[in-house]
């Protein structure tokens, strides 16, 4: 897996010394470094300089941008299923997320939070913030905690912007060429998105994210949940569900596809959750807003 | 039976965690120990190796509750896997989905059974097909929750760090952070 990583780093490398800096949207700094610019010969140390720089690149994108492609990515999952038409649902699960980002670093982003009307079992996140579970994942959850553990998953994708990570080493111009598709998009015909766009968000989201990046989101989303005071192990719940249904149910193809097997999400997390010994206990109330927006729905 | 999963379900609510997994069958998935209490210093049952097929009675935090055909106790909840199940097609009636809310909820088993049709929305072929949807994306802010609203949870905060090399406050040596 690290070699895959080193191979994208590598990716990103040629592709940010082949495109020129001018770049379409501002504000965001390429970092020091400049060892791209040294040519043929690379060694080891200038790959994790290099790796470092890019890390950087990737962090330090401008905050509007990251909102606009992620506006982008939801209106094109959004065109593949649409929300539920549940107001009562949709104002739950957006209060409960709010309440799990605003236990992270970025809880000024424009939060949005969405059950989709699908049978599949999944969930997805969109940069700036768009957070969606389908109805098939969410009937199969077991209370308010395992619902927050998936939202914090998914949160910890935004708060480490791992698809525009994802998408950068889809885009033969890496970062560059996602933002300039980005920029086309809403400077050129306002509210209209550039095929190009649409077929990159459509690429990323078939392949995944990578997949040490799903681990990370485990062991985050497992943090955020338990400072918002959820119960810590409601992710393992969760992926025990999931391990439990037969994994050439139609219903996780897609999921199976872009995510490491649930048994091995459980193995990883295995050592992560051995700080949280000390039980948490539910509440009534946690229950009774559950059951009446999500369990006893018709 | 079912009245009476359900109330037991009631009463476990304040003291348990919600997944009220009751007589669902399962393995052990590593060697490990079965203990007297849901506490690692707990006294220590017996050992309980690999694929020891197990029932679950019910879940307390990081540790279930369970019974293997000589002993009663509880292991760690991570080195347990629930028994695979056929989300529709094997078992129309019991797809894993309704069993495990169904019991949590006392919510009522649908009567019609699940038949194995294709399964709508998010499919890869319906992702690839898809047309972007920005009213949808627009709808989405009627239900928006501001950073300022009044927590009705009831829950208290905790203080909890990333794991080492997670996270973005451990990297405060990058000066394009921007968190706080």
């Amino acid at each position: 897996m690290k070699f895959f990583l080193h191979l994208t780093s590598l990716l990103f490398l040629v592709s940010f010394s082949l495109s020129t800096p001018a770049l379409d949207f501002g504000g965001f700094g390429l970092g020091g470094g400049g060892n791209e610019e040294e040519g043929n010969s690379i060694d080891i140390g200038e790959l994790f300089d290099g790796i470092k720089d890019i890390s950087r690149t990737i962090t330090g994108i401008d905050e509007e941008a990251e909102i606009e492609i992620g506006r982008d990515a939801a209106a094109v999952l959004l065109g593949a299923s649409k929300p539920v038409n549940d107001p009562d649902l949709q104002r739950y699960v957006n209060k409960v997320g709010r309440w799990v980002v605003n236990q992270t670093s970025r809880p000024h982003l424009p939060w949005r939070f969405a059950v989709l009307s699908s049978d599949h079992v999944n969930a997805f996140a969109t940069p700036g913030g768009n957070i969606f579970i389908t109805d098939g994942l969410l009937r199969t959850l077991n209370g308010e905690a395992e619902l927050a553990a998936v939202l914090a998953h998914e949160v910890a994708h935004v708060i480490q912007k791992h698809h525009i990570k994802a998408m950068s080493s889809l885009n033969t111009s890496g970062l560059s060429g996602v933002l300039k598709l980005a920029g086309q998009t809403s400077s050129g015909q306002s509210n209209q998105l550039t095929t190009a766009m649409v077929g990159q968000v459509k690429d990323m989201y078939l392949r995944g994210l990578d997949k040490d990046d799903e681990f990370e989101a485990d062991r985050m989303g497992v943090v955020i949940a338990s400072r918002a005071g959820y119960d810590p192990f409601a992710l393992v719940a969760v992926l025990q569900t999931l391990d439990s249904i037969n994994p050439e149910d139609s219903s996780l193809a897609l999921l199976y596809k872009t995510h490491p097997p649930a048994s091995d999400r459980l193995d990883r997390l295995d050592s992560s959750l051995a700080q949280f010994e000390d039980p948490v206990e539910e509440s009534p109330l946690l229950e009774k807003r559950f059951n009446t927006y999500v369990a006893r729905r018709p | 039976m079912r009245k009476l999963l359900y109330f037991s379900t009631l009463i476990f609510v304040c003291l348990t965690s919600s997944l009220s997994a009751a007589d669902k069958s399962a393995v052990i998935s590593r060697d490990t120990e079965l203990f007297s209490k849901p506490f690692k210093d707990a006294e220590t049952i017996t050992q309980l190796s690999t694929q020891t097929a197990i029932i679950i009675l019910k879940r307390k935090g990081g540790w279930y509750q369970i019974k293997t055909d000589t002993n009663e106790g509880w292991v760690r909840l991570t080195h347990v896997r629930l028994a695979r199940k056929n989300k529709a097609q094997q078992d129309p009636d019991n797809n894993v989905g309704e069993i495990l809310s169904g019991l949590a909820t006392g919510r009522e088993k649908s009567d019609q059974a699940t038949t194995a049709t294709a399964v709508k929305g998010l499919s890869e072929e319906e992702l690839r097909n898809a047309e972007p949807d920005v009213d949808a994306l627009n709808a989405l802010d009627n239900f928006a929750v501001n950073e300022n609203a009044d927590n009705e949870s009831g829950l208290q905060t905790h203080k909890v760090d990333y794991l080492a090399g997670d996270g973005p406050e451990i990297k405060k040596t990058s000066p394009n952070e921007e968190d706080e």
